[in-house]
Order: structure tokens, then sequence, then C-alpha cells
């Protein structure tokens, strides 16, 4: 019963051994526990124990030489014995799997690792690179993954570190990270912190949790603020019943109602205090005489089965100011502030479909939030000249924005105008509609106000108050009393951007073009 | 219904199933002549005799063992250890016996056998015997861990124990042996992995196993005052843990506190609360609260042993975190 | 010798050869087979110290009586009967193993042979034996546990305590301390305040017996007096000196040892020694002794292709045999 001896692990870790020599000659018989030969092993050199009584036939593997474990190393049995059946099928080709050792060389060098695809090229985000081995591949493509994560397909694993080896080589390789255009990256869809019950109970709801102000802990929105913020502007009694009796008609005459706000109220009772309580307002006021305003808005008219409100003028002119000094079109941003919706800035553009015009030239949602998290406050000049126009309705202020200004006339912004106010009334304005103003515009003349100061929308840095038109007596350059169309302007800036100086010439430009409008088309 | 003591609660047990089955027999330190340490054995050893109420010298180890031993050859032991602290001498009896042996042999081996006594503080007692070692037991599959908080449940979840075909550990304690409770006449048993709701509620879930049952169930009438209505649920079984009660009832009430004894440090709180955070995700309204003992040493001194445990305070502090009720 | 020899019919001296044979080749297999990487993980081999097993276990009713052993612990298994396919399938870790792959070669496991393990906690079963016993005397069953351990376990504080619960409650139990002198790589000399493990009995009041563990029908002799001893419910202690050949488990390098000392102990081989001896009163012929080896060899290869065929465990299989 002839056999083959085979390589065994004499090591744990042990995938090779090298007969370093060999104890016992061929032919010579051996018992259970004698030392056939030395190995020399991963770790050490150790003895090969032969496992049974028997004879050395053939040695296959001679001192010097390697076999993995489980390479035959030499033929057994009993003398005489005709063991040629066995040698058969290790041919030259087996027999080259034993390979001399050189010692000169690494070890990790004379191993051949069975070409895998993880040696194959990977290139990612378009760059090549050269072929790795499996683990730095991995290593590298997990820093790849770490640095860039915008520029990763949407399917990839976001923690390749831990996956095995194998697993990079699943994910889009050369041929399809090659069709793959570096994308500017898009802003991650930001959420308000909000406990899972209220993101629940608001998507069942249909309410945009953005909107709704967080109660909880670092502003967490909770079950109670969905609940709240659902009521809307119907004010409602704190706790209703909980615990205390109800109170009798008569105490209802002497105790003040404790009514909860709506979420909209709290929202702007928020972000106004902010602002005004960070932003160091102060206010330049320039009164205007408006009648080249009516008549061109009169001849305007004349020739048009609507009428363009004279707010889209207001808007367009303002806007070609702006344009003149866009160092009033600013967001002071500070950390942790803020943003510059009602819920902050988030990803209303990116998330919208209705929101083509977000990208072109602007800074991106990306750069400001990536820029406001830095530790100190920075200034953001803004490219895009985005205004907003303060509506007051029964439940709250809210203001919608035309965006892109400069690039619209006035009637595309009256149209505009329309359309959000419109919504506004119905409470159906998006976020991306009310949010991101560079600049606003609050008017109460058709209140019958005359002039009035107003508080910055942050993060904007400026807002303009405006009055009535109202007909008054004026002074001429030759001393002339007439009564004239004015129009009170009342700028309101914040200083931490804009100093004194800097928005009274805004103002003087402004003031010029709106008494000669044909300023504004030079 | 007759009222006994938890104490009696559990005698009441053993005398039952001592005499239902030759194989059950008693053995531990001073569960003979003393009639128990805690007298939880009293009249046992009168009634049945020292083959089968068996007074061992102090060898937690010795005596763990050999009760394995006794189960894998076909008796039902009932090892009572002096207290859960005196049995971390013995770990390895159960660790890696009897909670392996069933697996290792693939099946062909049984080891019906329960350990209990009691766990947790009690009073002055120090560092070495006020720790709630529950936990420890419980992260151990091969296990069942039981920890009953009533004299009702300790009898029929004692008499489930000593019927059940796997090692069963039990904590009692030494404060509750003197509690009372009624314990219906007609033989019966409490399923090992049914937890019992104490209390209902439906605006937070306030969680809990053992002693500290009725500071809680004192925690949830003082928030009924305060127009908090909270549900508590009694876990009775550590392993297996009822997941579908704890779940059904977060998921009504969306707020959860856990209350443990024992250390915060992968501890029986901590395992319930993971469990309610990947169960009942979507439908909480605030991260799980864990009240659980300090992670300290137990301190000699009444006061600040006192402020190691849980309290009616911190539980109605973590209720008031979890509604963000700061009037609580 | 001649009346030694006399005392047994001649089946029975071939049956013990025969036992301690199988466990030699089943040894000599599972080291080759763990060398090749079909058996992994913690492997200690019983190689050298057949006659300890042999003789001991020869010695019981298994119809009554019970084994516990500890880690090294293939050999006690074929000497209560186990099959070596269902052993070398579990040192493959396969389904038809004896513990269905959950085990491996630290728990080998055969109630039906009454081996109850197979313990990797270095004395942990110590108690567990005595638990055994206790059950036997509890139930009037007649029975006697033998409980093994090595000269390493001997040391642990789980001897103390089950030596006097054995004493105290008149348990019938024989503990065997196997003493292969190296408990891994520290000599037993070098730990042990006693030079003679069962001196120690007399401080249970318990009886101490010292065998050959190298001669095998010495350690038969002894043990079989200290099992009738047991079963009138007085345990004791035995020590049987023997030595293993292979490292304390597959992965020992054996540095602390030397060649000659094994060579020494190989000179004295419990087989070799019991085959001359059968031999020289003609028990044995030269023949007979080949074939057996033959139809040993050939045996542990249809345990090795037993094993080789046989099924993984399905994954299912991860959560079974757990819980009742």
């Amino acid at each position: 019963m002839a056999e083959l001896l085979r390589m065994i692990a004499l090591s744990p870790t042990m995938s090779e051994g090298r007969i370093s020599k060999w104890k016992i000659n061929e032919g010579t018989e051996f018992s259970s526990g004698d030392v056939l030969c030395e190995v020399e092993t991963d770790k050490a050199s150790m003895d090969y124990e032969a496992p049974q009584s028997a004879s050395l036939l053939k040695i296959l593997l001679q001192a010097g030489e390697t076999a993995n474990v489980g390479d035959p190393i030499a033929v057994i049995g009993q003398k005489g014995e005709d063991y040629a059946p066995l040698l058969k099928g290790i041919g030259p080709e087996e027999g080259s799997a034993s390979k001399v050792h050189e010692p000169e060389r690494p070890a990790e060098n004379v191993k051949q690792e069975p070409p895998s695809a993880a040696t194959q090229p990977i290139e990612v985000g378009g760059s090549q690179r050269s072929p790795k081995p499996a683990a730095e591949a991995t290593a590298q493509l997990s820093q790849q993954l770490t640095a860039e994560p915008a520029a990763q397909p949407a399917q990839r694993s976001p923690k390749p570190a831990v996956e095995p080896a194998a697993q990079p080589l699943q994910q889009p390789a050369a041929k399809d990270a090659k069709s793959l255009p570096r994308k500017t990256p898009q802003a991650p869809a930001r959420l308000p912190p909000s406990s899972p019950l209220a993101r629940k109970l608001a998507l069942e709801k249909g309410i945009d949790i953005r909107l709704v102000p967080g109660s909880g802990p670092g502003g967490r929105v909770i079950e109670h603020d969905i609940l709240e913020f659902e009521k809307g502007m119907k004010g409602t009694v704190l706790f209703p019943g909980a615990g205390t009796a109800e109170p009798a008609p008569s105490e209802l005459r002497r105790e003040p109602a404790i009514i909860q706000p709506s979420m909209k109220r709290l929202v702007i009772a928020r972000r106004l205090s902010e602002s005004f309580f960070t932003a160091p307002h102060y206010y330049l006021k320039k009164k205007i005489r408006a009648e080249a305003l009516l008549a061109l808005r009169a001849t305007a008219n004349a020739a048009r089965p609507t009428k363009l409100s004279f707010n889209a003028f207001l808007v367009k002119i303002v806007a070609e100011a702006l344009v003149r000094h866009p160092e009033i079109n600013v967001y002071w941003r500070t950390p942790g502030a803020t943003g510059a919706g009602i819920a902050g800035v988030g990803a209303a553009g990116a998330a919208a479909p209705g929101a083509a015009k977000e990208t072109a030239g602007r800074p991106t949602a990306m750069s400001s939030s990536t820029v406001a998290s830095a530790l100190h406050p920075v200034l953001e000049q803004r490219h895009s000249i985005d205004i907003g126009l303060a509506v007051a309705l029964p439940d709250g202020l809210i203001t919608p924005v035309v965006r892109d200004c400069n690039l619209k006339s006035v009637s595309e912004i009256d149209a505009e105008l329309v359309q959000l106010i419109e919504k506004a009334r119905a409470g159906r304005l998006a976020p991306q509609e009310y949010e991101g103003a560079g600049f606003t515009i609050s008017s109460l003349g058709s209140f019958g106000i005359d002039e009035f100061t107003a508080i910055i929308n942050p993060p904007g840095s400026a807002i303009l108050a405006v009055g009535a038109i109202v007909k008054e007596p004026v002074v001429d350059d030759g001393d002339i009393i007439s009564v004239a169309q004015t129009l009170s302007l009342t700028l309101g800036c914040d200083h931490r951007s804009i100093d004194g100086a800097v928005g009274a010439v805004f103002l003087a430009d402004l003031a010029a073009m709106l008494e000669n409008p044909a300023m504004a088309l030079v | 219904m007759p009222e006994l003591t938890y104490r009696e609660a559990l005698n009441r047990a053993m005398d039952e199933e001592m005499a239902r089955d030759e194989k059950v027999f008693l053995i531990g330190e001073e569960v003979g002549e003393y009639d128990g340490a805690y007298k939880v054995s009293r009249g046992l050893l009168a009634k049945y005799g020292p083959k089968r109420v068996r007074d061992t010298p102090i060898s937690e180890l010795g005596f763990t063992g050999l009760g394995v031993g006794a189960a894998i050859a076909g008796l039902r032991p009932v090892v009572e250890w002096m207290t859960h602290n005196f049995a971390l001498l013995a770990v390895d009896q159960v660790v890696n016996n009897a909670a392996k042996l069933r697996q290792m042999s693939g099946g062909q081996i049984s080891v019906p056998i329960v350990f209990r006594g009691p766990n947790g503080p009690a009073e002055f007692l120090a560092a070495q015997h006020s720790q709630s070692l529950g936990g420890f037991w419980m992260h151990v599959p091969g296990l069942k861990v039981v920890a009953p908080a009533t004299p009702s449940d300790a009898y029929g979840l004692l008499k489930s124990a000593i019927r059940d075909d796997n090692p069963v550990v039990m904590l009692e304690a030494e404060l509750m042996y003197p509690w009372k409770g009624e314990v219906s006449e007609q033989e019966f048993l409490v399923p090992i992995g049914k937890a019992r709701i104490a209390r209902e509620g439906e605006d937070v879930t306030l969680i809990t196993y053992s002693k500290p049952i009725r500071m809680v169930e004192e925690a949830a009438e003082r928030l009924a005052e305060k127009g908090v209505r909270a549900e508590v649920i009694d876990l009775r079984s550590l392993r297996p843990l009822d997941e579908e009660t704890v779940v059904h009832s977060v998921r009504k009430t969306g707020r959860c506190v856990v209350i443990d004894e024992a250390w915060p440090m992968a501890s029986p709180g901590v395992t319930v609360a993971q469990l309610v955070n990947s169960r009942c995700f979507d439908v909480l309204d605030a991260p799980v609260e864990l009240v659980s003992g300090e992670d300290v040493p137990m301190p000699y001194n009444h006061t600040l042993e006192l402020a190691a445990q849980p309290s009616v305070e911190k539980v109605i502090a973590a209720v008031g975190r979890v509604l963000y009720r700061e009037d609580l | 010798m001649k009346t030694e020899l006399a005392q047994y019919r001649k089946e029975e001296l071939l049956r013990i050869l025969t036992i301690m044979q199988t466990i030699r080749a089943f040894e000599e297999k599972a080291g080759m087979m763990y060398g090749l990487r079909k058996i992994g993980g913690f492997c200690h081999l019983y190689t050298g110290q057949e006659a300890v097993a042999a003789g001991a276990i020869f010695s019981l009713d298994l119809s009554k009586d019970y084994v516990v052993t500890a880690y090294r612990d293939h050999g006690h298994a074929i000497a209560c009967g186990m099959d070596p396919k269902k052993a070398m399938a579990e040192l493959f870790g396969k389904v038809t193993g004896c513990s269905h792959g959950k085990g491996g070669s630290m728990h080998l496991f055969d109630l039906e042979h009454h081996f109850m393990g197979g313990n990797g906690i270095v004395g942990a079963q110590i108690p567990v034996a005595a638990g055994v016993a206790f059950a036997q005397q509890y139930q009037g069953t007649g029975g006697v546990t033998l409980c093994f351990f090595g000269d390493g376990a001997f040391h642990q504080g789980s001897v103390h305590e089950t030596f006097n619960l054995a004493k105290i409650w008149n348990l019938p139990i024989v503990f065997i301390i196997e003493n292969n002198q190296w408990g891994m790589g520290t000599n037993w000399k070098k730990v042990s305040a006693v030079d003679d493990f069962s001196a120690t009995a007399g401080a249970y009041g318990m009886k101490g017996y010292s065998c050959d563990g190298l001669d095998v029908l010495e350690v038969r002799a002894t043990i079989e007096k200290a099992v009738s001893e047991a079963r009138l419910g007085r345990p004791s202690v035995v020590e049987a000196r023997t030595y293993r050949y292979k490292g304390h488990s597959m992965s020992d390098p054996q540095k602390y040892r030397t060649r000659e000392e094994i060579d020494e102990y190989r000179k004295r081989d419990a087989i070799q020694s019991f085959v001359t001896k059968l031999t020289g009163e003609k028990i044995l012929s030269e023949e007979e002794w080949k074939d057996m080896i033959q139809r040993i060899s050939a045996q542990i290869e249809e345990a090795v292709a037993f094993a080789e065929e046989s099924p993984e465990p399905a994954l299912s299989e991860l959560y079974t045999d757990i819980y009742a």
C-alpha cells in the first residue's frame, strides 16, 4: 500500500515549506514518530515526523526545494512495491509547482498570487490607477470614497473599508467609472433634527418638516410640533383640559387666555428676533419724487389689458441698482445661525424640480453650507439678484422671492409676483419660493404709512422699507414751492456687512434711478 | 386569593415540584439545617430529607459544577446560590458547561437545572454584595434567565424553570423576599419568556424587571397625578426576551424609559433599549432613556448607596425628557 | 508475567490491543489530516497515552458507568466505543460527526456509550464528573464515573472542591490523573508541590493509587480495583504516569523538551511493549499483529473517507441544539 507523503502544515500559518534536509535515505525503513526530514516553515525549522511505520521509497522533493501544503514530497510504503501509478499526474507540471527557494528574495515576491481581479487597474472618478495588490487598492479606494463622497455613484456602498477585499471589484471599475462625469457636488437633503415619529407623522400628513420649528432639544422637531403645525394658524389653548378643570366663564373674563402661537408665528418670532438682536441695524432715509415712475407705469399700462403693479417696477429698478452695487447683495453668515428661508438653507433647489433656475452661476447650497460650517462668520458675495417682497397675510408675514430680477423684464417680474402672492395667500408656497432672498422690499404704502423701518430678512444684509406715495409741497432748486408726488424710502442695513457710507451711496443711486428710470437703462 | 410572601411563594414552588418529581433536589450552602440563608427552603429538609435537600461546603464552583453533572445524568437540580455575587466563583460552570453541553454534544445532552438566589443591591452591603449581575447570564446563549418581581410570578416561574429542560438562572432579591402578593391556590405555571404589563398607559412605556418594579410603579402613580399615563412593563424573563410585548407597547406610546438597577454598560437595560431603537425607530419621538444603577461599585454609606440606584425622581426626570416636559 | 496475562482471556487481551492500536492509528491519521488542513483549531493528540484510556475504560461496565474527560479526548471516546467515523467526521466539522460538527476535537460526546465529553476548560469537567456520580448514587444505578484529567488540571481549585465533595458524600467516582508530564510546555515537577499526585488523596480521606501509565495491564488492574471500591461508595484517586509523543496541540513546536526525551519514551512505547509481551507468550503472532494493523488502518482510512464525503452542516444548524 504505497502512498504519497505530502507536505503538511507544521505551523498554523504555514502555507508552504522548504525541505532543508532529508534525515533518511530512499529505501530506508522508519517507524512512526521518526523524523523523516527537516522543514523550514514561515516560523522555524520543524521536524517532519513519520505518520506511520513504512519505508521511504522515493523522494520527490529534494532538499532545498519548496512545496505547498498538500503537495507530495515522497512516496512511502513497503519495500519493493510498485509505486509508479502513484506518480502519474505528478508530471513536470506538478513538479513545477515546487520551486527552488531563492533566499535573497523576500517570501512575498516569490509567492505568486493567482491573478485576480483585485490586481486589475481600478479607476475611480475617471483617474487611471496602476495595478495594485488587492489590499492596497482597497485602501486607496476607500480613501477615495471618503475623500470624494459626491463623486460616487449612488448605489455605491458608503463603507467600503469594512467590506472584504473583493468588494470594490463589484463596484463600477474602469468602464463604468469612466462614463461618470464629475458632477458638481450636490447638497444632501438636509433635514432639521427631528424625531423619527415626527418625520413619520409629517410624511403621513404631507407636511414639509423643514417648515416646522422644533421645540425639542437643539431644535428637534417632535410629535407635538407636527400636531401643532397641522393646526396651523388656529391658535390653540395649551394642553386643553389637561389636569385642570375647565375655567368658569367669570374666570375667563378675568384671566388672560393663554394662546399657543401658530407655528408660523413662532418662526417669524424666532427669525426676526434673531435678526434684530444679532444684526446691528442702522437706517438711511431718503424721500424721492415719484412722478417719473408713475408716468412710466401709466405709459406702459396704457397698452396692456392687465396692469403692471407698482411693485414690479420697484423690484426691477432695485435689481438694476443691485447690479451696480454688488456690495449690498451679500449674506452675513454666522455659524449655526438660521439660514436663508423660514426653515433654513434647505435643499430647496436640489430637491424641487421647479427650481431649474437655481444653479447657473449662483453660490450653491453646498458651498454656502460648507462655508457656514466654518468657525467664524463669513461674508458671502451673491451673484444672482433675488429679491424678496414682504407680503402681509392674515396668519403672518411671508416673503416670496423673485429670482434673477436683473434678467427679467418688468412684465415677467409682475407675472411672477402675481403668481407668488396668490400662492402665498393660499398657503401653498414651496420653500424654494420664499427662501434665499438677497435683498428684501417691504411696502406698507397701501396701509397709508408714510415711512417706517423694517427688520432685515436674514441672512440678507439690507431691506428697503417703502412708504405710501403722497402729495406734498416740495421746494425745488429754484426755491419754487410746488405739489409733488413723493415716496419715502428707508434702507435698513446690517452694519456687520455694509458700512454707512456704502449703504448711503447705494440708496442715493437707487433714489436717482427711481426718480429717473431711464438711468436704469444705462 | 391568599397572600404569600415572595419567599413563601418560592418555597411552595420547590415543595410542589419536589413532591411531583423525585428527580428534583435542592443543593446549596445552608439550604438544609439552616432552612436557607434567606429561609427560602424552610421546612424542606424536614419534609424531603438530606438526600434531596443537600447542604454543601462553601464551594460554589464545586457544587454548581456537580449540579451540572447531575443534570446531564438525569436529575433536575435546583442549585441555590447564597447570592449571585458568590456565583461569580462558578461562572465557568454555568457559562462553559451548563450553557454549552447541549450544543457541543450536537443535542445529545440535556442540562435541566435551575440556578437561583438573590441578586442586586439590598442595603448597607457595600460593593461585593450589592451587584445586579443578570446581564452576565443574559449574555450567554444556552441559558434562560428569569427575574420574577411578584410572589405570584416567583411561584409560577420557578415551577416552569424546574420543569424546563434547559439551564435556567433565576434572579431574586433579598429585599423582595418579604414582599407580599396574591398567589392563586390553584397550581399554575408562568411561561418563561413572557413579559407582564403591570400598568396600562398611553403616553410613555416604562420597562423594568425584578426589584425596581415597585419603585417604577410608584413613579407611574406620581406621573398620573400630572396627567401622564405611563405603561409599565415587567419583563419577568430576560432571556428569552419578550420582544413583542415591548415593541407593541412602545409602538403605542412612542416613548420609552428603561429602568435597570444594573450598571449601564453592556446591561440588560441597554439590550432592551437597543431592541426598542431597532424595532420601534419610526415611532420614537425621543431617544430611549435608560435609568440605570450608577457606573460605580456600590458604596456602603446609605446616602451614597441610594444615590447609586435608580429612584422615582430619576425615572420621572427621564420621562420628562422623553415627553419634552420640563414641568414633570 | 505468565500469571499476569493468565488472568485474561485471549480475546480480552486482543480487544485491549485493538483499542490501543485504533487510538494510535486514529491519532496518527488525525495529525496528518490536521497538517493537510482538513482539521482546524485546537487538536490535542493522545499518541503515547493509549494505555491509560484503553486500560481504564476496559475496567468499566458502560451499561451503567460513565466517562468524563478533558480536551485530549479522542482516545477516551474510542475506548468507550465511539465509531471512529463519527469521531473523524467531528474533527472534520461534518454534520455526521458525533456532535454534528459543532464540538470539534475537544468536544466529542457519545451519550449512547456513556461518554460525557470532551471539556475544553482545564479542570472544568471535574465537578461535572462528580455530579454524574452524584446522579448515579441518587438513582441507585450501581454505576461509577471515571473522571480523567491531566497533571496540569490537578492544580485547579476545582480539584480540591470536588475531592472534598466526593468524599463527604461518598460518591462512586474514580479520579484518574493522566500525568503525561507536560502541562502544555511546563514540566509537572516545576509546578507541583508534591511528586506523587496520588499522595494527596489521603488529605481527603481517600485512597490513592499510582500505576505505570505505559503498562496497559497495570492500568487495567489498578482501575479495576479503584472502580470496585467506588461501587461501594469509596471514591479514590489514581495517578497514571504516562507520556505524550506529540505537542500539547498541533500548533506546539515543542521547544521545551528534547527529541532524546521523546525517543526514550518511544522505546518504552505502550503498544509495542504490550505486543512484545503478547508475542512472547505466544498469544499473538507477528502475522496476526500485522493483520490487526492492516485491518485497523483500513478502518481509519474508511473513517477519513467517510469524513471527507460527509456534508457540511446546513446553515440552519446554526440555531439548533442550543435549547431543548
